[in-house]
């Protein structure tokens, strides 16, 4: 299998995107944003409702004008009201999917194949397939207006991976699917990575921790954070800390953490403490804690950062810029 | 181009809505010939006791009375099967996806006009073939020349108002504000038709192809007496097309 891009001679980020800002009449949608998604990579795209993350999907599709800033998709810079040449090996599951009314799932994949130009038996053997794939084979003679919500999402994934696409944009592409629908679509996302780009907004956020390699997170119209999931999750497990201490210690040890200067909370938790560090001090807080407890005699019998998932760094992303924004 | 093509008219033809403008003329094709035909014999059924003589139908009559009732029922239905042409499918959320493919905003909307002007022309020139047919058969033939031009003027006209639904069907939200307005438009033209018919107006005004549809059958009117409304309905056609066509390239979905 050829790597992301190669097939069609693609070059550079599968999107770039910078100080994109977009307002609808006074409310502003998107302001500034500014990110990049890398080719290959599966790119979570998360926020609250509201946050603008369909605004920005759409202006990358052409869908909408951005008020300012500039786009790039495949290399493609993106000209608003023009025929955007990337649309050929670009392909997008809108949160709800919609097709046209009358048509049957198998019709409504031809008119996809159609679209984007597949050989006839290629796309007969592939819609085939897909429809297997999906346990849509029953349906596929019904027309979509009476496919269940589920049924709908299922058809929307097979008319996305019918093409083949360089780019795989998805809105919430599993939000309508029951677990076992859900895991199947998450390893399928999972093995186009390398040879396709997936650009994923879902608010099922441990979906997001299994198959993203990068996320940006927004809020309000601006973007939060952009990073590694990796380092998303290292950054805000570091900031909690789990520390086990003999039950005689406990109320000594408690006194002498709260003491400490990098702290911000202490929370006893059975024979437990958890400590959470001030932003950004989690190392300096952990070097003198154990240096401190140990000074004072104190048996440390466990002393770890607290695995945080990704919900968890969410809602702490999304909190310290509310707070940021407070203190403004 | 063509999987649209084919898209279009599958969703149309299964939601019924070409079939049931295509039904309502053909409905009017058979019944009235025969309603002429046998005129005197149902007055007669209904008023017991009155002698009634109605004068015997001529061709030209059989034949007129099908192009005015397509003309005023016909397009009536044919309004409200296409105001959400396009309105329907922003509504639904069916246009964005379309257009998150690799197709054009143009070729979005000539699909739609060309079916369109598919199903209107040839409906219209089906059904009125088996008008003609029909009067000839009970009633005697109307001369073949003129009745073609008096369709041809019927046709055209159809084809204005089916722009003009179709182009408020594309830049407005609702396939209801789109239904509404054209028919405020049809029925306020058709009025302001009395007011114009005996100036220079009438010339370029496209109701007068309505109303040289009798003349052109009876012989008293001839082709170039409709020359000036069809060319004022052809470039009204063409300018709701192009306007229509920008508007929606920048429009937002």
């Amino acid at each position: 299998m050829l790597p992301a891009g190669e097939k069609n001679n693609i070059k550079g980020y599968a999107i770039e995107v910078k100080n994109l800002s977009k307002s609808f009449g006074s409310q502003p949608a998107l302001s500034k944003v500014t990110f990049s998604v890398l080719r290959g990579a599966v790119h979570g795209f998360l926020g609250p409702n509201g946050a603008g993350k369909t605004t920005a999907i759409k202006i990358i599709l052409g869908l909408i004008a951005a008020d300012s800033g500039q786009v790039r998709v495949l290399g493609e810079p993106l000209s608003f009201g023009r025929r955007q040449n990337y649309l050929q090996y670009l392909n997008y599951l809108p949160q709800d999917p919609v097709f046209p009314e009358g048509l049957t799932g198998r019709e409504a994949l031809n008119l996809v194949a159609g679209m984007y130009k597949i050989d006839r038996q290629k796309s007969r053997l592939r819609i085939d397939k897909l429809l297997e794939h999906f346990d849509l084979q029953a349906a596929a003679k019904r027309r979509v207006g009476v496919y269940s919500r589920g049924m709908q999402q299922r058809l929307g994934l097979a008319a996305v991976l019918l093409t083949e696409p360089e780019l795989l944009i998805l809105d919430e592409p599993v939000s309508a699917l029951d677990p076992d629908g859900r895991r199947r679509v998450l390893d399928i996302i999972n093995r186009l990575k390398g040879r396709a780009t997936v650009f994923f907004s879902s608010h099922i956020l441990a979906d997001v921790e299994r198959i993203c390699d990068h996320v940006t997170i927004i809020d309000r119209g601006r973007k939060l954070l952009d990073a590694e999931t990796s380092d998303l999750l290292t950054r805000y497990a570091m900031e909690q800390y789990i520390i086990t201490v003999r039950p005689e210690d406990h109320p000594r040890a408690a006194r002498l953490i709260s003491q400490n200067r990098h702290v911000s909370q202490v929370t006893p938790h059975l024979n437990q403490l958890y400590v959470v560090s001030k932003p950004g001090q989690s190392l300096e807080m952990a070097e003198e804690l154990l240096c401190d407890l140990v000074n004072q005699g104190i048996v440390v019998r466990e002393f770890v950062p607290n695995r945080t998932n990704l919900e968890d760094a969410f809602f702490k992303v999304i909190e310290e810029h509310h707070l940021a924004e407070q203190t403004k | 181009m063509k999987i649209l093509l084919e898209k279009e008219l599958k969703a149309n033809w299964r939601s019924f809505r070409y079939p049931a403008f295509l039904l309502v003329i053909l409905f009017f094709a058979l019944l009235d010939p025969l309603m002429l035909k046998y005129m005197n014999e149902i007055l007669g059924y209904f008023a017991t006791g009155i002698e009634i003589i109605m004068p015997n139908p001529t061709p030209q009559d059989a034949y007129f009375s099908y192009l005015s009732d397509v003309s005023q029922i016909g397009i009536f239905v044919l309004i409200f099967a296409i105001m959400g042409i396009v309105a329907r499918e922003k509504e639904t959320g069916v246009t964005g996806w379309l257009l998150s493919k690799p197709i054009s905003r143009w070729q979005y909307l000539f699909a739609k006009l060309i079916i369109l002007y598919g199903v209107v022309i040839t409906g219209i020139f089906a059904c009125s073939s088996l008008a003609y047919l029909y009067t000839t058969s009970l009633i005697g033939q109307p001369p073949l020349a003129e009745s073609a031009l008096a369709t041809v003027n019927l046709v055209i006209f159809t084809l204005f108002i089916a722009t003009l639904t179709f182009a408020l069907s594309t830049v407005l939200k609702s396939p209801l504000q789109a239904g509404g307005i054209t028919l405020l438009i049809f029925f306020v033209s058709g009025m302001f038709n009395l007011l114009v018919a005996n100036s220079a107006a009438a010339n370029y005004y496209p109701n007068t192809l309505l109303s040289q549809m009798k003349p052109l059958l009876d012989g008293t009117a001839t082709a170039a007496d409709s020359a000036g409304p069809l060319a004022a309905s052809v470039f009204l056609i063409t300018m709701l097309v192009i306007l229509s066509g920008v508007r929606f390239s920048r429009m937002e979905f």
